[in-house]
C-alpha cells in the first residue's frame, strides 16, 4: 500500500500529534498528520486571531457541555429526579447576552486591527502581478524598489511527474515524488516564483478566464483572481525558504492540480536572479520580433 | 374537483382508496407530509450516494475511481440534491404533517396548491438529475454556480429550469404555510401560545418568500448571459462577477437559516418532552430565532471576505455576522437550562436533540472563527469551511429532522418503532460523523482546499479516516431506513395517543395513527395542554 | 353547531386566501426588482 497504509498511519500518528501540537505550526508547508494552521513565514499572520478564537471557543465550549452532562446526570428519571416548574430567569437571561457581548467585542477589536494591517499596501517596495489561468498560474514582475521590470514573467504550472502521477489510475505512487526528503505531489511547479526575503511585496491578483484564488498558506491569506478585477494583497517574508500552496478556489476539473511555489530568497541573490531574467528577456526579443508573444498583452 | 368538494364539507369518510387518488391527487396535509418526508429520505440516499463517491475518491492520494470533472459534477449535485432535495422539502413534510395539528386546522389553508408544491419536485428532480446522463455531463461549477465557470457547462440552462421549479415548490410552500399559521388557528390559540416549532416555520416562511426569488433572479441573469448575450457577469462585456456572488449569497445566507430555524423549531418541542419540564424562555426562543432572521440578510459578503472587499465592508459583515452567535447562544443557553432541574429519560428523539445540541454548536464555534475576516483569510475554501457547514447541517439540521422523525412516527403511523434498533441508529450515526466530520477540521488548517479530487500525501491519514467514518455513516441510514420501515408495517407495539409521557400540545390530543381529518371542528383551547400555555412569563 | 362552525371556517379561508395573494405578490415583486435593480433601470 501506498502511504495510507493503516499500519504505518497508527505509528505515524503519535508522532505526528506530538510534533503537530508542538512544533508542526512552526513548518510553513503541510506536514503529515498536522493538526493546526501554520504559523506562517511571514510578517502578517493570522495565527495568532486564530489561536485567541480557537481558545474562547474550547472555554465555552467546556462550561456550556460540562453544564450539560451535569444536567443529564443529576436530573435524570431513573435517579428519581423529579421536574421543576420555572421555566424563565430574567436574571441569567440578561447574563448570558451581555457576557457573550463583551467577548464579542474583544475579539472583534482584535480582528480589526489585523484587517486593518492586512489592507494596508502602501510602501511595498516590489510588484508582482499574478494571474489565474485555467489550470496555470502567471507571473510578472511589474516593478522592484521603485524600477519597472523588463518583461519578466513566465507561467507557472505543476511539474511533469505529479501531473503524470495524478492521471486516472497512473498507479505511480505519489509518495515517490519529492524534493529535499518534502513530498511534493501535488505542490510543486515547473517554475516557481522568486521573490526577496525582508521586503514588502505587493501583488496585484486578477482573472484570466474564470475565477481562482491565490493561496499560499505560509503568507496567511488568499486572495480570489477574478476576471476584470484587480485585488492586491502585501506579504513580508522573514526567511528564505520554499512555501508551497494550491488554488482555493474552484475553477474547472483540474482546480486541484494548479499549485503555488513560492521560493524566498536572500535579497542579493533575488537581483542576480531578476538580472538574468531580464538578460535573457532582451536575448528572447530579439530573436524573436517577428513573434507577438501573449505575455505583455494586458490581460482581464 | 367533486371530490374536493366533498372533503371541504363534512363527509367524514377516510382516505380515498385508489392508489393514484390518494397520493397522486390528493389534498390532505398529512398525505402531502407523508410524500414530502418519502421524497426527501429518497434524495438523502441519492445525495449520500454521490457522498460516497466522494468519499471514495479522497480515500487516498492519487486518482483510481473518477475523473476529476466527474467528481465536481459529484461535488455539486451532492450540494443540491441534499440542499434542496432532502433538508428543505424534509422540513416542509414536517411542517405540513404538523402545523394545522398543532395550530388545531384541519388542514392547510390552501390544500389545491399543497399538492402543486409537492408534484412540482420530483419533475425539478429529475430535470437536475438528468443531466449526468447526458453527453455534456451534469453541472460541475459548483452549487454556488459562480460564473464565468458556472457558463462553461453545457447543462446550465437544465439547472436553472430545475432551480426555478424548486423556487416556484418552495414558495407556494411558505406562502400556504404563512396563509395557515395566521389564518386557520383555532379560536384560542393565541400567536404566543404556538409551539416554537410553529413559530420557527412562520419565520422560515418569510425568509423563503424574501430569497427564493432573489435566487430565481440570479439563476434568470446566468441563463440570458449564457444563450442571449447579455452581460450582467461577464467581465469583457462590462460585466461583473463579483455581482453574482452578492445575488447569490444575499439568497444563501438566510437559505442556511432556512435549513436551521426549523431545526431549532424542532428541537425545542424534543428536549422540554424529555425533560418533562416546559421550555426556558419561551419568548426569549422565539424573539432569538426573528433576530436571527433579521440578522441573515446583513451577513451574506461573509461569504466573500476572499473576492477583495473594501474594508469598510470587510469591518460591517464580520461585525454583523459575529452578532449572530448572541441569539445563537441565547438558544443554546436556553436547552441547557430547559435540562437543568428536569426529570430526564434519554429515547432516540431526546439522543439526537442532545447530540444536536453539542454538536451544533462546535458547528457554531467554527462559525464564529470564520467570521473574523483575518482570520478567514487563511481558512476560505478549505476543508475547515467543509468541516463546519457539515456540523450545521448534518449534525445539525439532519440530526433535528431525524429526532422529529423519531418523534412523531408514533403519532404518524400508530406504531412505536423499536427502540434499541433507534438507539442503534443514533449511536452508530453520532460516532461516525465524528470519525467523517472532525478530522476535516485539522485537514483545512494545514491546508488542503475544498472541492479537489485529489491531495498532497501529507493530508493522507485524516482523509481515511474520514472517508471510513462516511462510509459507516452513510451505512448507518440504511439502519434508519429499516426503523421506519419496520415501524410502519410490521410493528406490533401500537402507540398511545400521547405517545410520550411529557408530551404536552394539540398533536397529542388526537388518536394515533392521527384520522384523515382532524380538527374538523376547531379545538377548545385549554392552556395547561399546551407545551406554553402559561404566556404571563 | 356545524353551520356555524363552517361559516367561520369559509371566511377563515377566504383570509387565507388573501394572504396567500399578498405573499405571492411580494415573492413576484422581490423576482422582478431583483433583475429590474440590475439592468440598472
Amino acid at each position: 500500500m501506498t502511504s495510507g497504509g493503516i499500519g504505518r498511519s497508527v505509528s505515524a500518528w503519535t508522532a505526528g500529534v506530538v510534533l503537530a501540537l508542538w512544533g508542526g505550526s512552526a513548518l510553513a508547508n503541510p506536514e503529515p498528520d498536522q493538526l493546526n494552521m501554520t504559523k506562517g513565514a511571514a510578517e502578517w499572520s493570522p495565527y495568532g486571531m486564530h489561536m485567541v478564537a480557537l481558545w474562547v471557543c474550547v472555554v465555552i465550549g467546556i462550561l456550556v457541555f460540562g453544564a450539560m452532562f451535569v444536567a443529564m446526570f443529576r436530573f435524570r428519571k431513573s435517579r428519581g429526579a423529579v421536574a421543576e416548574k420555572w421555566s424563565h430567569s430574567t436574571k441569567l437571561e440578561i447574563v448570558w447576552t451581555v457576557v457573550p457581548v463583551i467577548i464579542l467585542i474583544f475579539l472583534a477589536k482584535l480582528a480589526t486591527g489585523g484587517l486593518t494591517t492586512f489592507a494596508d499596501t502602501t510602501g511595498s517596495e516590489m510588484t508582482i502581478k499574478v494571474t489565474g489561468y485555467q489550470w496555470k498560474w502567471r507571473y510578472d514582475y511589474v516593478e522592484y524598489k521603485g524600477k519597472p521590470v523588463d518583461r519578466v514573467g513566465f507561467m507557472s504550472k505543476l511539474e511533469e511527474s505529479s501531473d503524470r502521477t495524478r492521471q486516472l489510475k497512473s498507479n505511480l505512487d505519489p509518495d515517490k515524488i519529492q524534493v529535499d526528503g518534502y513530498k511534493t505531489y501535488l505542490l510543486d511547479v515547473d517554475k516557481p516564483l522568486v521573490v526577496p526575503v525582508g521586503t514588502k511585496i505587493r501583488f496585484i491578483i486578477v482573472g484570466g478566464d474564470v475565477i481562482h484564488s491565490w493561496w499560499v498558506p505560509a503568507l496567511g491569506w488568499k486572495m480570489d483572481a477574478i476576471p476584470g478585477i484587480a485585488n492586491s494583497a502585501w506579504t513580508n517574508l522573514k526567511e528564505p525558504g520554499v512555501y508551497r500552496g494550491q488554488c482555493a478556489e474552484l475553477c474547472g476539473q483540474d482546480h486541484g492540480f494548479m499549485p503555488i511555489v513560492v521560493k524566498a530568497v536572500p535579497k542579493a541573490e533575488f537581483e542576480q536572479w531578476l538580472a538574468t531574467q531580464e538578460d535573457e528577456a532582451k536575448v528572447q526579443k530579439a530573436a524573436q520580433t517577428a513573434q507577438t508573444t501573449p505575455a505583455t498583452a494586458p490581460q482581464g | 374537483m367533486a371530490h374536493d368538494a366533498t372533503h371541504d364539507h363534512h363527509d367524514h369518510h377516510g382516505a380515498p382508496q385508489g392508489f393514484f387518488q390518494r397520493w397522486v391527487m390528493s389534498t390532505n396535509h398529512k398525505d402531502i407530509g407523508t410524500l414530502y418526508l418519502v421524497f426527501a429520505l429518497l434524495m438523502f440516499f441519492i445525495g449520500g450516494a454521490f457522498a460516497m463517491v466522494i468519499r471514495a475518491e479522497l480515500f487516498k492520494p492519487g486518482l483510481q475511481l473518477v475523473q476529476p470533472y466527474f467528481f465536481n459534477e459529484m461535488t455539486t449535485m451532492h450540494a443540491l440534491v441534499m440542499i434542496f432535495g432532502a433538508i428543505m422539502p424534509s422540513f416542509v413534510g414536517l411542517a405540513n404533517w404538523m402545523i394545522p395539528l398543532m395550530v388545531g386546522a384541519p388542514d392547510m389553508a390552501l390544500p389545491r396548491m399543497n399538492n402543486l408544491s409537492f408534484w412540482i419536485m420530483p419533475f425539478a428532480f429529475a430535470l437536475l438529475l438528468s443531466t449526468l446522463f447526458m453527453p455534456g455531463g451534469g453541472p460541475a461549477g459548483g452549487w454556488t454556480m459562480y460564473p464565468p465557470l458556472s457558463l462553461q457547462g453545457e447543462s446550465i440552462a437544465y439547472v436553472v429550469f430545475a432551480v426555478h421549479l424548486m423556487g416556484i415548490s418552495s414558495i407556494m410552500g411558505a406562502i400556504n404555510i404563512i396563509a395557515t399559521i395566521l389564518n386557520m388557528r383555532a379560536p384560542g390559540m393565541d400567536l404566543l401560545k404556538m409551539p416554537v416549532f410553529v413559530w420557527s416555520w412562520l419565520i422560515t416562511a418569510f425568509l423563503l418568500i424574501a430569497v427564493m426569488p432573489v435566487l430565481a433572479g440570479a439563476v434568470t441573469m446566468l441563463l440570458t448571459d449564457k444563450y442571449f448575450h447579455t452581460n450582467f457577469f461577464n467581465a469583457a462585456g462590462g460585466g461583473d462577477p463579483v455581482l453574482f456572488q452578492h445575488i447569490f449569497w444575499f439568497f444563501g445566507h438566510p437559505e442556511v437559516y432556512i435549513m436551521i430555524l426549523p431545526a431549532f423549531g424542532i428541537i425545542s418541542e424534543i428536549i422540554p418532552t424529555f425533560a418533562r419540564k416546559p421550555i426556558f424562555g419561551y419568548k426569549a426562543m422565539v424573539f432569538a430565532i426573528a433576530s436571527i432572521a433579521f440578522l441573515s440578510f446583513i451577513v451574506w459578503a461573509h461569504h466573500m471576505f476572499a473576492v477583495g472587499l473594501p474594508m469598510g465592508a470587510e469591518i460591517f459583515f464580520m461585525y454583523a455576522t459575529m452578532l449572530i452567535a448572541v441569539p445563537t447562544g441565547v438558544k443554546v443557553f436556553n436547552w441547557v437550562s430547559t435540562m437543568w432541574g428536569g426529570s430526564m429519560t434519554f429515547e432516540t428523539p431526546m439522543l439526537f436533540s442532545i447530540a444536536f445540541v453539542i454538536l451544533f454548536t462546535i458547528g457554531g464555534f467554527s462559525g464564529l472563527m470564520l467570521a473574523l475576516a483575518p482570520a478567514d483569510f487563511q481558512y476560505h475554501d478549505t476543508y475547515f469551511v467543509v468541516a463546519h457547514f457539515h456540523y450545521v447541517l448534518v449534525t445539525g439540521a439532519a440530526f433535528s429532522i431525524m429526532a422529529a422523525a423519531y418523534y412523531w412516527i408514533p403519532k404518524w403511523s400508530g406504531n412505536m418503532y423499536s427502540e434499541t434498533w433507534g438507539k442503534i441508529h443514533f449511536w452508530s450515526s453520532v460516532i461516525s460523523v465524528n470519525v467523517l466530520f472532525f478530522p476535516q477540521h485539522f485537514l483545512g488548517l494545514a491546508g488542503m482546499p475544498r472541492r479537489i479530487p485529489d491531495y498532497n500525501v501529507a493530508f493522507a491519514n485524516f482523509n481515511m479516516i474520514s472517508s471510513i467514518g462516511g462510509f459507516w455513516f452513510g451505512a448507518s441510514q440504511l439502519i434508519f431506513l429499516g426503523v421506519i420501515v419496520h415501524c410502519v408495517w410490521f410493528s406490533k407495539k401500537k402507540a398511545a395517543d400521547r405517545s410520550w409521557e411529557g408530551a404536552k400540545g394539540l398533536e397529542w390530543t388526537v388518536p394515533s395513527p392521527a384520522p384523515h381529518h382532524t380538527f374538523d371542528v376547531p379545538p377548545i383551547i385549554h392552556d395547561d395542554e399546551l407545551a406554553h400555555g402559561n404566556t404571563d412569563h | 353547531m356545524n353551520a356555524m362552525v363552517d361559516t367561520q371556517m369559509d371566511e377563515r379561508r377566504k383570509r387565507a386566501r388573501r394572504t396567500a395573494w399578498i405573499a405571492g405578490g411580494v415573492a413576484l415583486g422581490i423576482f422582478l426588482l431583483s433583475i429590474l435593480q440590475m439592468l440598472k433601470l
